[in-house]
């Protein structure tokens, strides 16, 4: 230990006495971070793994640069006579210089870390793939570092050494990566793609520490070092014989090691959102499974090599579910391609394969893949026709919630008060729900109360609502129903742009309930969307102040409907306010607030909503809330009220309903939620209802008012945007610089000043 | 103290070291001679473990090297060949680092060094790069780095290569001073080296050893006796013609001819007779005149030509 740590502290000293570590370090720092920023603004994300995809190829040149001196060196100019007479062990000399160059590469990453913090500074920046990088970018540059270390105690000639490292570790580097991988015969690629060094950085630099690629980099390491003193020693001691018996063990029981290490293998998911790990939501729905589930995956084997990782990401996936139900979950792989008889299983289960242009030894062709699976539980089964990776936790745990739930979900959709029809205007809503569960309309029969059973009820932009259908409406929260309140306070006509205020009769009720919704319209002057305006024969787009977007700064971060979401968009929405007095034992949250340049104009008068270009002079701007959601047990708003009577009936419709009995009202609700929005067009077809994030919104909304909490969280992962702020061209010039020039000038300044400390020094000696 | 066994050592076809064995004994400064590529340097290598032998067996201090290649080198302090040294490495760096090298604790390290570099006369270059430093001061440079530790056996390659006659005469004092504690094991081309510092020689040729022992032991086991150094003046194959008839002399060589007319002779006496008076006696008789006459012991540069030539032949 002790001698390992001198020769680390002397190499590390020659690193920094010499030109080499300030020429290393400013080209690293300066190309890796001018390769990254002069992307990073066009991006508009927060994601850094751009920055460490350049890292391996930087390392390709440089990492052999600071290794060919290790040995070839010392050879060169004789010390290494007078390193071996010291009393220590050639392996305390290999390491010690291999750690030198691994502590020198920790070094440049710590000063590299401007870009990390430049990027969090101007967004939400997820540290977890960031630290994950580093940790791969410091195992495959130590591997680099040892591949050069053997390389450069082969020759005394450093030039020699560093070409033969990098054309080695360029092979060993392309070897792992698709380019190479599509030339090879399919049946040796996984073998070749995990010897491969750039696959595994992939996978770490993604936020996943994984075993296997930790295992396998040490097993590089460990064999060239091995090799790296082997080679030291023969010069030494001639026993090549032995060294070479030695090094085919090594070899075997690495590769050992490394077999059993893909089997029993564990991994930490560092991305905040857990992003690569089946979410604590998936484990309590599988642990509380009661019965078997059987999933029969319909994996096609002919899968082109370059997309096997995904595939193996899958049963990985598949894996852990199984683990995490205890057994109860069981797995089946069937290929589909077999025989036809299991193809059409598959076809008739309405697995549908994909065909995608696949290249193969230099020619294009079509392949017919089948990646899809059947949930199976009781009778009952879901399907998922072909998987996509990136949904696939929600797709799955919602299927396995669907086949083992007692009941499906129903949500209804008040109609008959001029609400957006199902079909024709809420089209793109309707479809994502029904995947998950019945939908259906509603329609309040005077005197009949609403189903109980329905999951949640959907009141969209009513109008005219009358007292029998608000006292159906309070009844059935009051049984412990669910409602979701998208109040359009705002009448906007389709040809044109003037707001007057929009009869919805639903103003007491809500307030009853502790939400007061305003007559207003918000103009949002930082976060909005576009119209398209025609003037003469043009179509332009521009900015719409009334078309207000939320953005996930502005969203509450500690509800599971709007923590990761971002970017919904409300047009002509009013804003709404929590009525304090009326919340005693209700737990109000504010879901979704306008950012805080808006302003709110009343429309009692009427409104012109033409856009505007300018922001008008002397408003007053704040911040406006727009959507809350109310929980707890709710009064009935008729509590103390004469029971409203429904109107006469009409001619030829029969006789008039009974009244309701008065000692049948229900005058306190079980623990219950509503939500407020002051505005319904975010979900219709022409406006807001074919955005994906007002879609994962609304269902998210109608997800936890009827399923809890658990599938939300897995859904909101995969909207985790990490948008970059709006910078301003001189802080963005300034972040550029500091990474770029900044920090390579601080290495060379603190490289003079050391020069000229050591020289002053020699001069006062004299 | 040093056990050498047998050792042979090739490289690839060359045997640089052909069965060579030898001891040395605590307290003794031992010369190693021999011509240019003799193996002087490739014994030294073994015996510090930083090549192995072939076969054969080397032990210090009663460890074998090659089963305790440690052991050994704890207690030798060595100056290898043209004593390569850390060029980019300024002379306090570099003798740290060698002390950190050799175990020496941090508590003792600037004792330690400050009295080599007092006993080195290394002070005035302490903050100097070891590339700045003129050839004297890095070879006593590398000799510091020998004695860092004070080992109890020195092995210097050609300690005094490439030095002025003052730094020689330094280097010297100083191996001497040292060979009074240590055993010391020194190569060297320069015989007078060997006259003045050395209790004992060690004379190697192509991989063997040609002779070894005191420096008198091998002036008087040379064969030939002890010749006379003689100036006569007139003329020379008188000289030589009158000198040739006594039976006592072997041989008559001329050595140096003066303008005077004076020419010297070494004359060669057959093996074990005194033939000062003769010569005397025979250059009065025939009235030649003799300037000077002297006992001309063999300088070990003779012998060691001598001794190598007779391998070559
Ligand atoms: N690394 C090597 N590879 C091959 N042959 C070598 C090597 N080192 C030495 N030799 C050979 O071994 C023999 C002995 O060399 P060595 O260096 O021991 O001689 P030396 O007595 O030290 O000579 P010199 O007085 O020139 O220093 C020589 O013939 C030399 O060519
Ligand atoms: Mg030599």
């Amino acid at each position: 230990m002790h001698n390992i740590f001198t020769i680390l502290k002397k190499e590390l000293k020659a690193y920094f006495y010499s030109p080499i570590a300030y020429i290393f370090l400013t080209l690293f720092l300066g190309l890796s971070s001018w390769l990254y920023l002069n992307t990073l603004f066009e991006s508009g994300q927060t994601d850094i793994r751009m920055y460490f995809f350049y890292y391996p190829w930087i390392f390709l040149f440089f990492i052999p640069a600071l290794a060919m001196r290790l040995w070839s060196e010392e050879k060169n100019t004789g010390t290494i006579e007078l390193l071996m007479s010291f009393p220590a062990r050639t392996y305390e000399l290999v390491l010690g210089k291999f750690f030198a160059g691994v502590a020198f590469l920790v070094m440049a990453f710590v000063l590299s870390l401007t870009v990390a913090f430049s990027v969090s500074s101007i967004g939400s920046l997820d540290w977890g793939p960031v630290i994950s990088s580093y940790v791969g970018a410091t195992l495959i540059g130590a591997s680099f570092l040892s591949l050069g270390g053997f390389m450069s105690a082969l020759t005394r000639n450093q030039i020699i050494a560093f070409l033969i490292t990098v054309v080695t570790a360029f092979i060993l580097f392309l070897a792992g990566t698709p380019f190479l991988l599509k030339m090879l015969p399919a049946s040796i690629v996984p073998f070749v793609q995990f010897l491969g060094l750039g696959g595994h950085f992939d996978t770490i630099s993604k936020g996943v520490i994984d075993s296997r690629d930790v295992i396998y980099y040490v097993s590089f390491m460990v064999f060239m070092l091995y090799l790296n003193t082997a080679a030291i020693e023969n010069q030494r001691w001639k026993h090549k014989l032995g060294s070479s018996l030695v090094a085919v063990i090594l070899l075997i029981a690495l590769a050992f090691i490394n077999i059993i290490s893909v089997k029993v293998f564990i991994r930490t998911d560092l991305t905040e959102d857990k992003l690569y790990t089946v979410s604590d939501s998936t484990k309590k729905i599988l642990a509380n499974l009661d019965d078997i589930v059987n999933i029969k995956a319909f994996f096609s084997d002919n899968f082109p090599e370059q997309i096997t990782h995904i595939r193996r990401q899958i049963e990985d996936t598949l894996n852990e579910y199984r683990a995490y139900s205890g057994n109860k979950i069981q797995i089946e792989y069937i290929d589909p391609l077999t025989d036809e008889e299991t193809e059409k299983k598959a076809m008739d289960l309405q697995i549908q394969p994909q065909t995608p242009q696949v290249r193969q030894k230099a020619e294009v062709k079509a392949v017919k893949l089948y990646f899809g699976l059947a949930v199976f539980y009781t009778d009952k089964h879901e399907v998922i026709p072909f998987i996509n990776p990136s949904t696939f936790e929600y797709e799955l745990t919602s299927a396995i919630v669907k086949v083992s739930a007692e009941k499906e979900r129903t949500v209804g959709f008040l109609t008959g008060h001029t609400e957006p029809d199902m079909q024709k205007d809420l089209g793109a809503v309707c479809d994502a729900l029904s995947r998950q569960m019945k939908v259906e309309p509603v329609e309040i029969k005077s005197g009949t109360p609403i189903d109980k059973t329905l999951s949640a009820l959907v009141i969209a932009s009513p109008a005219n609502i009358t007292d029998t259908d608000k006292f159906a409406i309070d009844q059935y929260i009051m049984s412990g129903g669910k409602v979701l309140f998208f109040v359009n306070a705002v009448q906007v006509p389709e040809d044109m742009p003037y707001g007057t205020p929009r009869k919805h009769n639903l103003g007491d009720l809500l307030e009853h309930y502790g939400v007061k919704i305003n007559t207003d319209v918000i103009a949002d002057y930082e976060y909005q969307g576009q119209v398209q305006t025609r003037q003469g024969n043009f179509v332009m787009s521009q900015p719409y102040v009334y078309f207000v977007v939320a953005v996930n700064k502005n969203m509450n971060h500690d509800h599971p409907v709007t923590n990761k979401m971002n970017e919904v968009i409300f047009p002509w929405v009013s804003s709404v306010e929590l009525v304090q007095g009326k919340l005693a034992g209700k737990k109000a949250v504010e879901l979704v607030k306008t950012s805080t340049n808006s302003s709110a104009a009343s429309v009692s008068n009427g409104v012109d909503l033409q856009p505007k270009m300018e922001m008008p002079q002397g408003s007053n701007f704040s911040q406006y809330t727009i959507a809350v959601a109310v929980t707890g047990e709710f009064d009935s708003f008729y509590a103390n009220k004469p029971i409203p009577m429904p109107p006469p009936p009409k001619e030829g419709e029969g006789p008039p309903p009974p009244p309701s009995d008065p000692n049948s009202i229900i005058k306190k609700s079980p623990e219950t939620a509503i939500v407020v929005v002051g505005d319904s067009d975010f979900i219709t077809d022409n406006f807001g209802g074919r955005s994906k994030s007002n879609q994962i919104f609304f269902q998210n909304l109608i997800d936890w008012l009827t399923m809890g909490e658990d599938l939300i969280k897995i859904r909101s992962r995969e909207t985790a945007a990490r948008p970059i702020e709006e910078v301003s061209d001189s802080k963005k010039f300034f972040l550029k610089a500091a990474s770029i020039a900044g920090m390579p000038l601080l290495v060379i300044i603190f490289g003079i000043t050391l020069a000229l400390v050591r020289r002053a020094k020699r001069y006062s000696m004299m | 103290m040093i056990n050498v066994n047998n050792i042979i050592k090739r490289y690839g076809y060359v045997k640089a070291l052909n069965d060579i064995s030898f001891q040395v004994e605590r307290g003794e400064i031992l010369g190693f001679l021999g011509p240019n590529g003799a193996g002087k340097s490739t014994t030294m290598k073994i015996l510090t473990g930083i090549i192995s032998q072939d076969s054969g067996t080397v032990s210090v201090a009663d460890h074998d090297i090659s089963q305790n290649p440690l052991e050994v080198q704890k207690r030798i302090g060595y100056l290898p060949e043209s004593n390569p040294l850390y060029y980019d490495m300024r002379v306090t760096d570099f003798l740290k680092f060698a002390a950190q090298m050799r175990r020496i604790s941090s508590k003792d390290m600037t004792s330690v060094i400050n009295n080599i570099v007092d006993s080195c006369n290394i002070g005035s270059v302490m903050y100097k790069n070891i590339s700045e430093l003129s050839k004297g001061f890095k070879q006593r440079v590398g000799l510091a780095q020998a004695l860092l530790g004070s080992p109890e056996i020195l092995i210097l390659d050609e300690p005094t290569s490439g030095l002025d006659p003052k730094q020689i005469m330094e280097i010297r004092d100083l191996i001497k001073q040292l060979g009074k504690e240590k055993t010391v094991i020194l190569s060297t081309h320069i015989l007078q080296e060997v006259e003045a510092t050395c209790t004992r020689v060690i004379i190697i040729n192509e991989g063997k050893i040609v002779t070894s022992g005191s420096i008198e032991d091998l002036r008087r086991n040379l064969k030939g006796g002890e010749a006379v150094y003689a100036s006569i003046r007139g003329d020379e194959n008188a000289v030589i013609a009158r000198l040739q008839e006594n039976h006592n002399i072997s041989a008559i060589d001329v050595i140096n001819r003066f303008n005077d007319g004076i020419t010297s002779y070494r004359i060669t006496p057959v093996t074990g007779k005194d033939i000062r008076e003769d010569v005397f006696h025979i250059i009065a008789k025939n009235g030649l005149a003799l300037t000077e006459l002297r006992r001309d012991a063999l300088k070990l540069e003779e012998i060691f030509i001598k001794l190598t030539a007779k391998e070559n032949s």
